[in-house]
């Protein structure tokens, strides 16, 4: 092989881009559109539904008074965790039934039949919506606190978020638990192996 | 090759560099969204437009009584720096009267 072969060989085989960055950037699109869209459209319905006048400026919305800001910014705030709590949980129901690696072989020939075998996802696929996921969420809670102390939001709106973020962060870490088990089952045998002590009693 | 092998990796750090801060870039863009919400700057805390509106007074004022620019002296200027020097400017002019 000449070392003009060997160069292109290597420049071919080179991996471009990074396949875990790429996959995220893929995951991310769809959730920054579905929490913009709610956040927008929370906003416009609720002011109508409140009876609440706004102007639509090139900054954004504007309010007539810190009142009616105060309103409208906490509930389309909580909007946002709502939906981000759906998408959470979509996921983590998704990773926890859904599985490849431990979805039961009845769910699997039934999803099967209804051609629905989609829905059977890997843990590439899975963890890197999780983490997409948990990120917004654990921005969401780190911008709702900074505007909970500044009083640009009502607190129960943060602790909300709090609580969201803390209970998907422990279903998240479960499953990755049971992955991990399921991975590696000297894991577990490991872990209850029995050990005998002897102080000599055999002597 | 060594040169040719250490400019695809810088090449590739660089590109994952970029990548990142796309990344990033569209995770912050739903959360840049609650600064779209904003309050007017002249808003008063706790007072809405309606109240303002309900305390101010109707007053009956006729038409023919109110001055005209034309009343205004020769020397008025064309210019003020704010609203405040014009009104007080009016308010002088007319209280001599």
């Amino acid at each position: 092989m000449t070392p003009y072969n060997q160069a292109l060989y290597y420049i071919v085989s080179l991996p471009m881009f990074s396949r875990i960055l790429i996959k995220l950037i893929d995951q991310a699109i769809v959730p920054a559109i579905f929490l913009l869209t709610v956040k927008i459209v929370a906003t416009v319905g609720i002011s109508r539904y409140l009876g609440i006048d706004f102007t639509v400026g090139q900054t954004g919305f504007v309010f007539e008074s810190t009142d009616d800001y105060l309103k409208i910014s906490s509930y389309s705030t909580f909007a946002m965790v709502v939906a981000l709590a759906v998408g959470l949980f979509y996921i983590l129901f998704k990773s926890m039934i859904f599985h490849d690696s431990h979805i039961s072989p009845k769910l699997t020939a039934k999803l099967f039949s209804l051609r629905l075998s989609t829905f059977i996802q890997g843990s590439f696929d899975l963890y890197s919506q999780g983490a997409i996921w948990m990120s917004y969420s654990y921005l969401l809670m780190l911008v709702t606190g900074i505007m909970s102390i500044f009083g640009m939001i009502y607190s129960w709106v943060f602790y909300s978020s709090l609580i969201l973020t803390a209970l998907s962060t422990v279903f998240f870490v479960l499953d990755v638990e049971n992955e991990m088990k399921i991975k590696d089952p000297d894991m577990e045998e490991e872990s209850d192996e029995e050990i005998i002590l002897n102080f000599g009693e055999n002597k | 090759m060594k040169k040719l092998e250490a400019v695809l990796k810088t090449g590739k750090l660089i590109t994952d560099l970029l990548m990142l801060l796309l990344l990033l870039g569209i995770l912050a863009l739903p959360i840049t969204s609650i600064g779209l919400l904003q309050v007017k700057k002249d808003a008063v805390p706790g007072v809405t437009n309606m109240e303002v509106l309900s305390k101010q007074t109707q007053r009956e004022v006729d038409p023919k009584t109110l001055p005209s620019s034309a009343d205004l002296p020769e020397d008025t200027s064309d210019e003020f720096n704010n609203f405040e020097d014009f009104e007080n400017y009016l308010l002088n002019v007319y209280s001599e009267d």
